[in-house]
């Protein structure tokens, strides 16, 4: 009986958001990264999701944090690093996965995305081990970027 | 007492006032050293001790033991390391050490933990100095992770994993013949040692042992790990990219300053071919491995750049105590072939008689921000800029004969937390920019704006254009300023309904710079530049059939004066200013201003925690090229009657 009065509670507390289409996203969607090198964001409302992965070459499992608004952060932008970087450093520098969750807020939730992409992406250097090693190759980077440029709009 | 080499070494030439009665007693409990080797058992000592005494030939007691590993050599026999170039500080106790069964002191780690105990023991040493090249630098890694967790270490081209599945996948098949044998060797009771199982050798930094334990306590300082590798072997920077991994420690108890630079990576322009190797001896025959051992050990006497959290507890140096303390000598010459290119022109950036300044507890230049749990470090740009300014030419995280490795232009404050955020957390902040005037001087690009004292206001005009744009009529949009309305006019859309994923929204777009550019000269330029491009030349991605280089803003500039058509991303079709005054001076100006000022000071910082040459991520970024844009994103408030969408997730939105 207490059971059955726990998961009652709950499924009130948390009905607006226990939905089908809600339940599947958050079991799969598991974000996304940027193409360029670096992102700039700046946004008045919550619902940027960070993966973090800190740790999980101990074992812990990556969990996602969410970032308050810019207001809240005393006005900073985020910095979040994307695939170009990543290629440069040979995933060094994994790129951050990210996704947005719509929260509950009265009001509409701007953000402002500056993407800082590179010209051209080289292997990286020896220090990073040798090429190959990302994720994604030169090829697949230069592929999105060009979508992202120039087709999806 | 008969079976205890070495000992006959302690009063050996090398060490005049060494007096071996005394140490007779410390050492009477050791064990001898186990045998383990491939081959048949070595009878050679492995271990060598010279105490630091004053006049009257008495064990000066205290002040640091320097223990040098030596590496497997190319001998049967491994030399001893580092004698010549330790000689320049005869105020140190040194033990030197060399594992004759060439295992990487592995199975017979506690007993020469054993012997580094009984040597400290003897001269009364406070702090702890390991040393070592290649094997050695494996050992002194090994044994101060294990045993000893207070020392601090300068490792040359060493390994960071010996386990054959390591090896296998990193393809490093380097004396084989003993590190399979340390794999794969059933040397049952072979070894005096009862950890000596395949299964219990450490063989992998990384997984087999847990630096944490070398993580700082507030009763002691965090030690000092410097790994330091040749960027020309690959091997050896595959090894040191493996360690860098572990270069940083969280520290929750400490808010202001929450990582610990556990290990520090320092790579070095070191020769190529077969002494690629052999970056000690590089370092030493120019005259650079003196001015590290000199920063190191200057370092660890008064706690400098021992890792972040330890910042706090140091106490200012003063002149009389740095001169007291420091285990350098000036007068001490270098007398065999090793130390002969020793310039002593630049000891005075090492020098102990100028003030040796306290750490830096925090630098204005970086805090951190508590995001749900996790200390997020927060940079100020105006703070980056300025230190990024002071950057000298060249590779300066490359060691070179007049710019040693350790002068990185930003303080160690900052690139711990930039390290960090790269390698731990993902994301950093950035704080905005207050001071117009500055920033436009110093500024590489000052065709583009900087961002005004009043970068709220500027923020804030964005937000409301955004607003003001999402307000319109959907119709209007659709019809004015989308893809297909841009289309019909041979431009690109600025409007678009984002609804890519579970989350619609009313996304605008612009591009840093709104000009065209043709894709033939895109293409053409491809070509060139992938043959002026030194690292494309040498780059080993030999399968990669599309073209690596992208059109900069001098492509799309050129091609507007050309006057060949064509949009690559650039040309967006605005809203007429009738319509939405200020939108487009709005949005362009924000974008510009990003991408002039904080775009490259960003760079800039990767550049420095990444120890890249300068220049090396901001070139291939120029401000305003072809694939830069900013994309505004307005959702729309959740309606009461609109639960459904509440806590979906989106995974191509910001």
């Amino acid at each position: 009986m207490f059971l059955f009065s726990v998961v009652a509670c709950l499924l009130y507390e948390y009905a607006h958001v226990l939905t089908l289409s809600n339940i599947l996203s958050n079991f799969f969607s598991t974000g996304s990264t940027d193409t360029e090198m670096i992102t700039f964001l700046h946004f008045d409302s919550p619902g940027l999701e960070v993966l973090i992965n800190r740790g999980h070459e101990h074992g812990d499992s990556p969990y996602w944090i969410q970032l308050p608004a810019a207001q809240a952060l005393g006005g900073s932008w985020a910095v979040i690093f994307g695939d170009a970087l990543a290629i440069l450093t040979n995933s060094a520098i994994p790129a951050t996965v990210h996704r947005v969750r719509r929260l509950p807020l009265p009001k509409s939730r701007t953000s402002l995305v500056m993407f800082i992409a590179s010209d051209y992406i080289v292997p990286p250097p020896a220090a990073f081990g040798p090429p190959g090693r990302s994720t994604k190759s030169l090829g697949d980077w230069w592929e999105r970027a060009v979508a992202v440029s120039g087709a999806v709009l | 007492m008969a079976s205890w080499v070495g000992y006959d070494e302690i009063s050996s030439t090398d060490m005049e006032n060494s007096n071996g009665d005394q140490l007779d007693d410390v050492l009477l409990d050791l064990s001898p050293r186990p045998y383990w080797r491939p081959e048949p058992a070595s009878t050679h000592s492995d271990w060598r001790l010279i105490l630091h005494r004053d006049t009257e030939e008495q064990v000066v007691t205290g002040g640091i033991l320097v223990v040098a590993f030596a590496g497997l050599g190319n001998s049967d026999k491994p030399a001893y390391e580092f004698e010549s170039v330790l000689k320049r500080y005869p105020q140190t106790h040194k033990l030197f050490l060399r594992d004759s069964n060439l295992q990487w002191y592995v199975p017979n780690r506690k007993w020469f933990a054993s012997v580094i105990r009984a040597a400290s023991a003897a001269s009364g040493a406070t702090k702890l100095v390991f040393f070592g090249a290649s094997a050695g630098g494996w050992g002194a890694l090994l044994l101060q992770a294990l045993f000893f967790p207070e020392a601090h270490v300068a490792a040359f081209s060493p390994q960071a994993f010996l386990d054959a599945a390591t090896r296998v996948n990193e393809e490093d098949d380097r004396w084989a013949p003993y590190v399979n044998h340390l794999n794969k060797c059933s040397c049952s009771g072979a070894v005096n040692d009862d950890e000596s199982t395949v299964a219990g050798m450490p063989l992998n930094l990384l997984h087999d042992v847990s630096l944490a334990v070398a993580a700082p306590s507030p009763q002691r300082p965090p030690p000092r790990v410097e790994v330091h590798y040749n960027l020309n072997h690959y091997l050896d920077a595959r090894h040191a990219t493996y360690l860098r991994r572990l270069e940083f420690e969280p520290r929750k108890d400490c808010e202001s300053m929450p990582t610990v630079l556990r290990v520090r990576c320092v790579p070095h322009d070191g020769p190529v071919g077969d002494e690629a190797h052999a970056l000690a001896k590089h370092l030493r025959n120019h005259g650079v491995l003196v001015h590290i051992l000199d920063a190191f050990l200057l370092g660890v006497v008064d706690n400098r750049r021992c890792g972040i959290g330890s910042l706090a507890t140091t106490l200012p140096i003063t002149k009389s105590t740095a001169e007291s303390t420091l285990p350098h000598s000036s007068s001490a010459t270098a007398t065999d072939s090793g130390d002969t290119n020793v310039d002593n022109s630049m000891d005075s950036k090492y020098d102990i008689s100028q003030e040796a300044t306290p750490c830096a507890e925090e630098t204005p230049l970086v805090d951190y921000e508590d995001v749900n749990g996790i200390l997020v470090p927060r940079f100020d740009l105006d703070l980056l800029c300025a230190a990024l300014q002071s950057r000298p030419s060249g590779d300066v995280a490359i060691s070179t004969r007049d710019e040693p490795c350790l002068r990185p232009a930003l303080p160690d404050a900052a690139l711990s937390a930039a390290r960090y955020a790269l390698s731990e957390v993902g994301f950093f902040l950035l704080r905005p920019s207050s001071d117009e005037s500055e920033l436009s001087e110093s500024g590489d690009h000052a065709n583009f704006p900087s961002f005004s004292p009043a970068t709220e206001q500027r923020v804030a005009e964005c937000y409301a254009q955004c607003a003001a744009m999402a307000a319109m009529p959907l119709a209007q949009k659709q019809d004015s300023w989308s893809l297909e309305a841009a289309r019909a006019r041979g431009l690109l859309g600025g409007w678009r309904r984002g609804e890519t994923d579970l989350i619609y929204c009313d996304s605008f777009r612009c591009a840093v710079e709104d000009v065209p550019v043709s894709l033939d000269s895109v293409k053409d330029r491809n070509k060139s530049k992938s043959s002026e491009k030194g690292l494309d030349s040498s780059a080993t991605n030999t399968n990669e059939s599309v073209p690596n280089v992208a059109p900069s803003a001098a492509d799309v500039t050129a091609a507007a004066m050309s006057g060949r058509g064509g949009c690559l991303g650039k040309c967006h079709l605005w809203p007429e200013p009738h319509v939405l005054p200020g939108f487009r001076d709005a949005l362009h100006g924000y974008a510009q201003a990003l991408s002039g000022d904080a775009g490259p000071a960003v760079l800039g910082l990767l550049e420095e925690a990444l120890c890249l040459p300068r220049d090396y991520l901001s070139s291939k970024c120029s401000p305003g090229n072809a694939l830069s844009y900013l994309t505004t994103r307005v959702y729309p408030p959740a309606s009461p009657g609109d639960d459904s969408a509440a806590g979906t997730l989106g995974m191509r939105m910001q």
